[in-house]
């Protein structure tokens, strides 16, 4: 569904990712982990080109996004992007929050869109507060809303970078909650996550990102039960 | 009337009473004109300008801080006088022979300067994370700036934007050295009539009491609408069931 093919990223002098390549098959979930500073949300972003990468390619269903001549604007509207700090847009009510790419980039009437984002803010259990603003809301409920926005563009991929980084440990089990049902009804899914009981239950496959390149992947039972790489033995002994 | 020559010169009741029908009557009028027209001219120029400063491109970049430098960097009368006397002069005229239009677009490009400076840091204010959110959802950057990035941007800095305008509203008054004609006149034009006319500064403070009674209102008027939109006209008391609210990230400018 998504393919990532060599990509290369550096800030300055700064090689933060050094040739990766990864595949995410359609109805999949891959869990991106690592230690801070392993290129895993630098990954995310050049995955939808919110970040450029120096070389390599990304593919969308077959389709190369990344080169010259490529609408990048409607490849980035079928990837669903939810970020750790959330990042709603404070200026809107939590409904408008939802509609306004609905509105403004598919096209939807105002009524029909609505309509939609109603349905999504249902399905993450917060249609009750469509009238706030997300300055109100809890940052559980905030993240919730950030999905919703997402899933109202029907993305053909879903990513996650550090969703529940951010939130209280109380709040965390709501917004995994979710995310475990999304992946569970299908979805596919690169997540970048520290919660490694979402990555063991959640996924079909585990990647292990360390110093810009991944350094092992595998299902869930290799990566957590039977480690080779020397860096994931100790990260796993540190995190859990 | 008193025989204090203090009282005399400044508080003059009957110049004063004689002057304020003329400014009501024409002054006050022209006055917002001029103010009202500059300010809108000044929008549109500062938030073009605005953009342009932010563009990742330094031949859009240059041009408009060649602009911005310029017009903040020279006196206000200087510029009045080249747009107003100098561009019908020679033979550039837009707006015709009266001087109004040109009074209008002056204190306009002036403003516009200021206001690009002011959008600016407004606009960049703005967490990146909010033009990363709106281009995940497949927005353009036009569009990501227009509906996520700006509004946001210009809602911080309304005191800034505020002030200019009061600023735009006072250098109005500058406008009379292009010597507007009947019916043309603003506030500051009549008064220094009714002074050179009566040999009394009366004048001046009834002009003076008009541009408070403009711009003072204007500073409550923005400093409520700065408020209405922090806290968001939508934004009543409900019931945050299921669990607590968390310090507003994503909330209120800091």
């Amino acid at each position: 569904m998504i393919t990532l093919e060599n990509i290369h990223k550096s800030y300055g002098p700064v090689e933060v990712l050094r040739g990766v390549t990864l595949d995410v098959a359609r109805g999949e979930t891959v869990s991106l982990i690592g230690a801070s500073g392993s290129g895993k949300s630098t990954l995310l972003k050049c995955a939808n080109l919110l970040e450029t990468p120096d070389r390599g390619r990304v593919l969308l269903d077959g389709a190369a996004i990344t080169g010259p001549g490529v609408d990048v604007d409607r490849a980035r509207a079928r990837i669903g992007m939810v970020f750790q700090h959330f990042n709603l847009f404070p200026h809107m009510t939590v409904l408008d929050n939802v509609t306004v790419g609905l509105r403004h980039v598919r096209g939807l009437p105002r009524d029909r869109a609505e309509q939609v984002a109603r349905a999504r803010l249902a399905e993450v259990g917060l249609a009750h507060l469509t009238g706030q603003r997300p300055a109100r809301l809890s940052g559980g409920q905030q993240q919730r809303v950030a999905i919703a926005r997402a899933l109202a563009m029907e993305p053909a991929v879903m990513m996650f970078d550090e969703a529940t980084s951010a939130l209280d440990p109380e709040l965390v089990k709501d917004v995994l909650a979710i995310m475990r049902d999304l992946a569970a009804s299908g979805m596919t899914m690169l997540v970048v996550t520290h919660e490694m009981a979402f990555a063991r239950e959640s996924s079909q496959r585990v990647v292990f990102m360390d110093d810009g390149v991944i350094a092992e992947a595998g299902t869930p039972e290799q990566i957590f039960e039977a480690p080779r790489h020397v860096r994931l033995r100790r990260f796993l002994a540190q995190i859990l | 009337m008193t025989d204090n020559p203090f009282v005399n010169t400044f508080l003059n009741l009957e110049v004063i009473m004689q002057t304020f029908p003329r400014l009501l009557a024409e002054g006050l009028r022209n006055t917002l004109l001029i103010a009202f027209l500059s300010i809108v001219a000044g929008v549109l120029i500062g938030m073009a300008m605005a953009v342009l400063l932010l563009s990742r491109r330094w031949w859009l970049r240059f041009p408009a801080r060649v602009y911005v430098d310029v017009f903040r960097g020279l006196p206000v009368l200087l510029t009045v006088m080249l747009i107003g006397i100098g561009l019908p002069a020679s033979g550039l005229r837009p707006f015709g022979r009266e001087p109004f239009g040109y009074a209008v677009l002056a204190i306009g490009i002036i403003s516009g300067a200021y206001l690009a400076e002011i959008f600016r840091s407004g606009i960049q204010s703005v967490e990146p994370g909010q033009m990363q959110a709106a281009r995940s959802l497949g927005m353009s950057y036009g569009k990501a700036m227009r509906l996520v990035v700006i509004p946001q941007g210009v809602r911080r800095v309304l005191p800034a934007v505020a002030g200019q305008f009061v600023k735009d509203v006072k250098e109005s008054s500058l406008v009379y050295i292009l010597g507007l004609g009947v019916g043309q006149r603003e506030l500051f034009f009549i008064a220094q009539e009714e002074v050179a006319r009566t040999y009394n500064s009366s004048p001046l403070i009834a002009a003076g009491m008009c541009y408070l009674a403009i711009t003072v209102p204007l500073t409550y008027f923005v400093n409520w609408l700065d408020r209405r939109l922090r806290d968001g006209r939508t934004a009543r008391p409900v019931p945050l069931d299921d669990d607590t609210p968390a310090p507003a990230t994503t909330g209120s400018p800091r």
